[in-house]
C-alpha cells in the first residue's frame, strides 16, 4: 500500500495538530469546570445563553447585563460582540450535549485555527518543511495559550484569518497579474475579511494593514494595479451586506472607534527599534515575561528570525513578499501608540509568533541554499531541520508547564456549586438574585461563573453594607456556601457561616441542603 | 495499491474522530463529527464548485463556515427555535451547494 507524499505530510501535520489540541486541553482535562478570567466569562455565558435557552441573544438578561450591559456602545443592553462566534458556541453545545466540556474544546480548536491557516499558506508559498516547523513552533507558543488560558479567545481565533484573507488577496493579485484572473480569491478575501470584523474588529484592523502593505510591496514589484471595478464593487458590497447583517454590533465597532481617546502623553520615538511595547505601561495586568523575545520565542530562535528575514529582503520573489508585507504590517499596527492609539496594544503583540515561527522555519531550512553541491545542501537541510525540532520541543516545549499548572483548585468553581447552580437555574424565579454567602474575596469570580449555569445574577453578600445585607436578606434567594471554607480548611469561617445561619436566617425556609451549600428564602407574606 | 484519496480522508476523519472520543469521551466525539457535518461540509459543498485547490477548498470551508453558518442560525434563533435553525441552516447549505453544482453543469 502506497501513501503519496502529499498525504504523508498532510498525516504528519493531523498528528501535530491533534497533540496541539492534547496540550492546550490539559487544563480542562484535569476538571471538566470551566476557567479563565472574566473575558472567559462572557464567552461562555453568551454562548450557553443561547444553547440552553434555545434563541438568539439580542438584549442581555439581567445576569449578563449587570456586567455588560453598557459595552455595546450603540445600543447598550444589547449583545456587544457580532454573533457568530458565540453562536458556533451554542451550535457545538446543542451538538455535544453538555454545557462546559464542548465549548472548550470548541475553544482549543479556534484557538488553535492559527496553526491550521499558518501551515496551509506557508505550505501553499514555501513547502512543507518551513509549513511544519511554523506550526510546530506556534504548539509552544506562550503569546498564543496565555491570551488562550486568561479568556482572550475570539481574539486567538480571529488572528488565524489574517493569513488566510492575505493569502487570498495575494493569489488573485497574482492571477491578475498574470492575466488569468480569478475573482473568486477576491470575493473570498472580502468574506473571510467580514468574519474577521464579526470576530474581533482589532485583528480586522491588522488584516487592513496587511491588506495596504502587501498591495504597496506587490504594485511595487509587478506594476499593476488589479482594479476590476466589477469585482470591486462586489467585494464592498459582501462587506457592506455582511455588516449590515448585525447593526447593532456594526455600529458598536463604529462607535467605539470614533470614540477611541488619542492618547495624548509625550511620544516615545525611541520605541521604533523596540518591537515590544513597554512592559512597564501593563505592569500589574500582563506578566513582564509576556513582552520578553526569549521567554516568549527562546533566543536560539532568533538567528534564524534574522537569517529567515535577510534571506527574503535579499531574494525578494513574490511569496517572499507576502511574507515581509505581513511583518511591516504588524510592525506598524504594534507601534500604532505613537499616533496615539494604544489601546490593546499588547494584544497586538500576541501576533508576534505567527510572522515570526514562518520566518524563523525559514531562515533555518534555506541556510543551506547557501551550499552549490547537492547531496552537502541536503544532508546539510535536514540536520538543521532535525536540530530545529530538538530545540523546538527540548526549549519551547518546557512552555506547557503553563498550561499544564493552569487555573487548578480553588480558581474554578467546584462540582457541587456546580449543581447547585443548576438547581438555582431550575428553581429560582428569573426577577430573583441571588445573594452568595461563604466565597472569600479572593474567590470572587466564582460568583459570576455560578451565575452563568443558574442564570441568575449572584451578589456577593459580604461585600454588602448593613443597609444593603437587609434589603438583600428580605429579597434574595440566600445562597449559603460551606466548600470553599471546607477546601481551605478554615474552621474560623465556618464556625462564623453557622452563626450567621443561625443568627440572620432564623425565620427563613430552607430549600436546598446539599454537599455544605444551603439555599434559603425569606417567605414573602 | 495506492490508497485512494476519499479512503484516506475516510481514514483521517475516524482516527481524528476516534483522538476526541479518547481524550474528551462522547462529548468529544460528537463535537467532532458536529464540526466536521456542521462548520465544514456545508460550506465544501458550495465551495467544491469554484476553481480552487481541495487543499483551500478544505480550509476555507472551515473558515467560512464557522462565519456563515452561526449567522444564518443566530438569524433564525430570533424568530424560531434554536435548534430548528440549525437544522434548517444545514439543510439550506446543503441545497445550495447541489443547486450551485447543477447550475455549472447546465452552463
Amino acid at each position: 500500500m502506497k501513501i503519496s507524499k502529499a498525504w504523508a505530510e498532510t498525516a504528519i501535520f493531523i498528528a501535530l495538530y491533534l497533540s496541539a489540541i492534547y496540550l492546550w486541553t490539559l487544563p480542562l482535562q484535569k476538571s471538566n469546570m470551566p476557567y479563565g478570567e472574566y473575558d472567559a466569562i462572557s464567552h461562555v455565558e453568551v454562548g450557553d445563553y443561547m444553547a440552553v435557552n434555545d434563541k438568539s441573544l439580542v438584549n442581555l438578561p439581567h445576569y449578563i447585563d449587570f456586567r455588560y450591559g453598557t459595552d455595546n456602545l450603540y445600543r447598550p443592553h444589547t449583545l456587544w460582540y457580532h454573533p457568530p462566534y458565540h453562536t458556533d458556541f451554542a451550535i457545538i453545545q446543542i451538538i455535544a450535549g453538555e454545557r462546559v466540556v464542548p465549548i472548550y474544546i470548541m475553544n482549543a480548536i479556534f484557538s488553535t485555527a492559527i496553526l491550521v491557516s499558518v501551515y496551509f499558506v506557508i505550505r501553499a508559498l514555501f513547502g512543507f518543511l518551513p509549513a511544519i516547523l511554523s506550526a510546530l513552533l506556534l504548539v509552544f507558543s506562550p503569546r498564543d495559550f496565555l491570551p488562550f488560558l486568561w479568556g482572550q479567545w475570539p481574539e486567538r481565533l480571529s488572528y488565524a484569518f489574517v493569513p488566510l484573507i492575505l493569502y487570498c488577496f495575494y493569489k488573485y493579485y497574482l492571477s491578475y497579474a498574470e492575466g488569468n484572473e480569478k475573482p473568486v480569491y477576491l470575493y473570498l478575501t472580502a468574506i473571510l475579511f467580514a468574519i474577521d470584523i464579526y470576530i474581533h474588529p482589532l485583528v480586522a484592523f491588522h488584516s487592513i494593514f496587511g491588506l495596504i502593505v502587501l498591495f504597496a510591496f506587490l504594485f511595487f514589484k509587478e506594476r499593476k494595479i488589479p482594479f476590476n471595478f466589477k469585482h470591486m464593487i462586489s467585494c464592498i458590497l459582501i462587506v457592506i451586506v455582511m455588516l449590515a447583517i448585525f447593526p447593532y454590533q456594526t455600529g458598536n465597532v463604529f462607535v467605539r472607534f470614533a470614540l477611541e481617546e488619542t492618547e495624548s502623553k509625550a511620544k516615545d520615538f525611541s520605541r521604533l527599534f523596540h518591537w515590544s511595547p513597554n512592559p512597564e505601561d501593563f505592569k500589574g495586568s500582563v506578566p513582564e515575561a509576556y513582552f520578553s523575545f526569549r521567554e516568549m520565542n527562546g533566543l536560539w530562535t532568533l538567528p534564524f528570525l534574522l537569517l529567515g528575514i535577510f534571506f527574503l529582503a535579499f531574494r525578494r520573489e513574490r511569496r517572499d513578499l507576502f511574507l515581509l508585507a505581513w511583518l511591516v504590517s504588524l510592525y506598524l499596527v504594534l507601534h500604532r501608540d505613537l499616533l496615539g492609539k494604544a489601546t490593546f496594544l499588547h494584544r497586538s503583540l500576541s501576533a508576534t509568533a505567527h510572522i515570526f515561527a514562518p520566518l524563523t522555519a525559514i531562515g533555518a531550512v534555506y541556510i543551506s541554499s547557501f551550499i552549490k553541491i547537492k547531496p552537502l545542501r541536503d544532508y546539510l537541510k535536514y540536520a538543521i531541520v532535525a536540530l530545529f525540532v530538538i530545540l523546538a520541543i527540548s526549549i519551547n516545549g518546557k512552555n506547557i508547564e503553563m498550561l499544564k499548572g493552569a487555573y487548578q483548585g480553588l480558581s474554578r468553581i467546584n462540582q457541587v456549586q456546580y449543581e447547585a447552580s443548576l438547581w438555582v437555574m431550575e428553581n429560582v424565579p428569573v426577577a430573583y438574585n441571588v445573594s452568595v454567602v461563604g466565597v472569600p474575596d479572593q474567590l470572587y469570580k466564582q460568583l459570576p461563573w455560578m451565575a452563568i449555569f443558574s442564570q441568575r445574577l449572584n451578589r456577593h453578600f459580604e461585600s454588602f453594607t448593613a443597609e444593603e445585607a437587609r434589603q438583600h436578606l428580605l429579597n434574595d434567594y440566600i445562597f449559603v456556601d460551606y466548600t470553599n471554607s471546607i477546601l481551605l480548611n478554615d474552621p474560623a469561617r465556618i464556625k462564623s457561616l453557622q452563626e450567621f445561619e443561625s443568627a440572620a436566617l432564623e425565620n427563613f425556609t430552607l430549600l436546598y441542603n446539599k454537599n455544605n451549600i444551603r439555599i434559603y428564602k425569606y417567605p414573602q407574606k | 495499491m495506492k490508497l485512494d484519496n476519499k479512503l484516506f480522508a475516510g481514514i483521517v476523519l475516524i482516527l481524528i474522530a476516534a483522538f476526541f472520543f479518547i481524550v474528551f469521551g462522547m462529548a468529544g466525539l460528537r463535537l467532532a463529527l458536529g464540526v466536521f457535518a456542521i462548520f465544514i461540509l456545508p460550506v465544501y459543498l458550495i465551495l467544491n464548485n469554484f476553481d480552487l485547490t481541495s487543499e483551500e477548498k478544505l480550509i476555507f470551508s472551515f473558515f467560512l463556515g464557522i462565519g456563515i453558518f452561526p449567522s444564518i442560525v443566530y438569524l433564525l434563533g430570533l424568530v424560531i427555535s434554536f435548534r430548528i435553525g440549525i437544522i434548517i441552516t444545514f439543510i439550506l447549505m446543503i441545497l445550495i451547494g447541489f443547486a450551485l453544482k447543477k447550475y455549472k453543469q447546465k452552463k
